[in-house]
């Protein structure tokens, strides 16, 4: 019952220190004393006459001892220092944020990796980053829930990406550019920039800094099956599975690797195995779906489509996969119903143009399809980046304007 | 991210800690890097002067300083201690049992609280065991299949309980009164036999042992909601809270202690809450769902119990519960409809005879109902357990069965869970 956690800190009574991630703070005993009498009246105010008797036991000292006093343990929080108000002709109190706790329920939420998901996450770390402006932990969650609301095309790239950039900027000056920090941007460049080969090479070195990494295995995988080195792509995911099988996103982008190289049965097989594993990963469902119907089995395709939409009602091109399924099945009127009640929701949300082209192809309205395969291109959609391989890109592709269209994303 | 998992551990190389279970465990930095050189040379046996070379950077020191370095880290391994291996004159080796992968797929899939994850779970949890019986955890994790298959519904506590008590008592012989275990044992006592006092001891002693055992605290909870104690109930849950605001069973549990206080409205708005933090708890939802009926927003239970289905799959008791609520609507023919249903997949399915219970009694059977509880109590079906306080039960207690039932409920039965391990 000795120690009391403080944040990063450990407060150590029975031995009289302080230790900040196992490693002692010097502080003389006086102001140790002082700084766990603030403690045991946490979120309360101690006057000085309170402070006095109960740290200096009694001995008369003049308020100014008390303020230099305080001073040396506020100085020994250093960035937390600011965790101890003076009220001033009143005393000291010690408010500490609830950012750890702040923190770790950004991850949970952040951990279900849907729309909802994502925004509660960043709520979460705004919060943490407004209360504690100094933590690399807060930037560094809202960096990448921005990073994932812009993947997984839930807000539009265009927008958030520059703000995944400024939060990112911010961890890495307060903690540094810590191997999870540079996957991370890693993941941006190739995504959002394409800029394939400094991506390659800040994720290999983030695996080099951090051999435990499995994460960066994942987006290695991507960015090879982008480059079409589907091999290398499967060996990045066998070393992903070696670090940490029960990572949700390794058997999804398993799925995608197989899926891309039509290898639509292999994909079906993963995607049993993914679901059972991890039922609520919506984009894994989604995936599972696509080569669902990529084989023909438009029914079940169907259902899994709908299934994903219930795990997390609120992802448009959920609803746009669904529809361009619906057309395949040649049910037009289900399909056009979708398309509509997806434009009326262009009006308030972002609505992934990438996805509604797909709609659009399977409905038979090739014009309108490539008009919203150029807003893909102007909203920089980060689907983008699986063009060339994407199955469900290939009907485009004997049409002049895809060609046109394609070389306006570069290499 | 990014840290070294084994057993419940977690290394986090970044901050230099051991995490288990989501919390610091204190080891000296000296400790800390003899156990993060240890683990990375897993499987290997690394000499005295390797270890020095590692974790000390070069500086020699006395193979005692190494022995008590490594003592120091067995002893924060806890039960787990076992796995770092002293090899005589040699120096020392860490191994995890190979049954390792499948506990932790087995945890994985038990995390996910539905009947195919618990029964998955089961299947990792037997397999890694015929890999390695001498791993006690193969066994803690079917022991705590077992108590959730009964305490889901999933089957009838009678059938369930003798493999249960199997399954404690080889983690027991293995590792000893562990907290964790002393948990599994208190949910038996209470569940199974309601052998209430040695119940609370488990877990009163569990908590002693490791304070920040949240799921003591779960299990402390329902516990006093069987004897009535609803404001003891309220306290365990902030207890768990307080450890743990994260807990996966924590805002199920509170929604639960909410509706048995019959602080309707209160228990629904947490249930809001609850499948906004932890949308894929089963119970979460259910609870929220009967909260939301006996607040008088039935339609939006209606939802619940619906949408509890396509995200859960197919569990009996629940349709039961659902056709009790459309015949409170006044959906007759409906709540009919399920019960037949249901009445129907008795012969190849089980399903808890106290839902169906409720479900007959909200379409005016009492008679009917009264039948279903004795074979409720016959089945020692786990769902009894909050009898007394269940609003869904009240409407039992005025009648004259109700004394009795209650007495065969109680009745001493033959103990199948053996007594504590003396170590």
């Amino acid at each position: 019952m000795s120690d009391i956690q403080l944040g990063p800190f450990i407060v150590d009574a029975s031995n009289g220190r302080i230790l900040r991630d196992d490693v002692e703070v010097k502080l003389r005993p006086q102001a140790f004393r002082a700084l766990r009498v603030l403690l045991q009246h946490q979120g309360e105010t101690v006057d000085y006459e309170g402070m006095i008797a109960e740290a200096w036991g009694g001995t008369l000292v003049s308020r100014h001892t008390v303020d230099v006093t305080i001073g040396e343990a506020r100085k020994a929080l250093g960035e937390y220092g600011g965790w101890i108000v003076n009220r001033p002709k009143l005393g000291y109190s010690l408010l500490i944020p609830a950012a750890d706790e702040i923190v770790r329920t950004g991850w949970h939420f952040w951990n279900r990796r849907t729309r909802d998901g994502f925004e509660r996450a960043l709520d979460c770390f705004q919060r943490a980053a407004a209360d504690c402006p100094a933590d690399a932990r807060a930037f560094e969650g809202l960096s990448v829930s921005y990073l994932m609301l812009a993947t997984f095309g839930m807000r539009p790239p265009r927008e958030v990406y520059p703000r995944f950039l400024a939060a990112h900027e911010r961890a890495v000056l307060l903690g540094g550019l810590t191997p999870e920090l540079r996957c991370n941007r890693a993941y941006g460049l190739h995504l959002f920039e394409r800029r394939y080969e400094e991506a390659e090479t800040d994720l290999l070195a983030s695996l080099r800094d951090r051999p435990t990494l499995a994460p960066a295995c994942v987006r290695l995988a991507l960015l090879y099956s982008t480059l079409e080195r589907f091999d290398d792509a499967l060996a990045a995911l066998a070393r992903g599975y070696d670090i940490d099988p029960l990572l949700p996103m390794l058997p999804t982008m398993e799925m995608v690797v197989r899926f891309w190289r039509r290898e639509f049965d292999a994909a079906i097989a993963i995607g049993e195995r993914t679901t059972a594993l991890h039922p609520y990963l919506q984009v894994g469902r989604a995936i599972y779906a696509q080569a669902l119907e990529y084989s023909g089995r438009l029914e079940e395709a169907l259902e899994q489509y709908r299934r994903a939409t219930v795990t997390s009602p609120d992802l448009p091109w959920m609803r746009a996969l669904e529809g361009a399924c619906l057309a395949k099945m040649s049910r037009l009127d289900e399909a056009i119903t979708i398309v509509d009640e997806l434009e009326r929701r262009r009006d308030t949300e972002f609505v992934d143009a990438y996805f509604m082209a797909v709609c659009r192809e399977a409905l038979g309205q090739r014009e309108a399809a490539f008009s919203e395969l150029e807003r893909a291109c102007e909203e920089n959609s980060a689907w983008l980046y699986s063009i060339d391989i994407d199955p469900k890109m290939d009907s485009f592709k004997g049409d002049p304007r895809f060609a046109r269209l394609r070389a306006t994303l570069g290499p | 991210m990014g840290g070294i998992a084994f057993g419940p551990f977690v290394i986090d190389p970044s901050a230099s800690r051991l995490v288990r279970d989501g919390r610091a465990i204190r080891l000296r930095p000296q400790a800390f890097r003899v156990l993060e050189v240890l683990v990375e040379h897993t499987g290997q046996v690394l000499s005295y002067d390797e270890l020095m070379a590692h974790a000390w950077r070069g500086v020699v020191v006395s193979h005692h300083t190494v022995d008590v370095t490594v003592a120091e880290v067995r002893k924060a391994l806890g039960e787990y201690g076992g796995w770092l291996r002293h090899r005589s004159r040699e120096g020392y080796g860490f191994e995890v049992p190979r049954s390792s992968e499948q506990v932790r797929v087995g945890w994985h899939f038990w995390g996910l609280r539905t009947r195919e994850g618990f029964e998955k779970a089961l299947r990792c949890f037997q397999s890694a065991a015929e890999e390695d019986p001498a791993d006690f955890r193969v066994h803690e994790g079917q022991a705590a299949c077992y108590m959730m298959l009964a305490a889901y519904g999933i089957g009838p506590g009678r059938d369930l309980q003798p493999a249960f008590a199997e399954a404690l008592r080889r983690a027991e012989r293995q590792a000893g009164n562990t907290p964790e275990l002393r948990c599994i044992r208190g949910q038996g006592l209470h569940m199974f036999e309601r052998r209430l006092d040695e119940a609370e001891a488990e877990f009163s002693q569990a908590l002693r042992d490791r304070p920040t055992l949240a799921l003591a605290h779960i299990g402390m909870t329902t516990l006093y909601a069987t004897l009535g104690r609803l404001d003891a109930a309220l306290e365990s849950v902030e207890r768990a809270r307080e450890i743990d605001p994260l807990l996966p069973a924590l805002p199920a549990t509170e929604v639960s202690v909410r509706v048995w206080r019959r602080e309707f409205d209160i228990a629904a708005e947490l249930g809001a809450r609850a499948v906004a933090l932890q949308p894929y708890v089963l119970l979460g939802r259910v609870f929220y769902a009967e909260a939301l009926e006996y607040c008088g927003r039935a339609d939006e239970a209606l939802t619940q119990f619906h949408l509890t289905a396509t995200l859960f799959g197919d569990v009996p008791w629940l349709r039961a519960l659902e056709g009790g609520c459309l015949a409170r609507m006044g959906r007759r023919q409906e709540a009919q409809a399920i019960l037949d249903e249901l009445d129907s997949r008795r012969g190849t399915d089980y399903v808890d005879s106290y839902a169906m219970a409720v479900c007959r009694a909200s379409l005016g059977d009492p008679t009917g109902a009264f039948a279903e509880l004795d074979r409720a109590v016959d089945e020692n079906c786990v769902s009894l357990y909050a009898i007394d306080v269940d609003p869904k039960a009240d409407r039992f207690r005025a009648d004259r069965r109700w004394v009795r039932l209650r007495t065969r409920l109680h009745a001493p039965r033959l103990a199948v869970v053996p007594s504590s391990t003396k170590r």
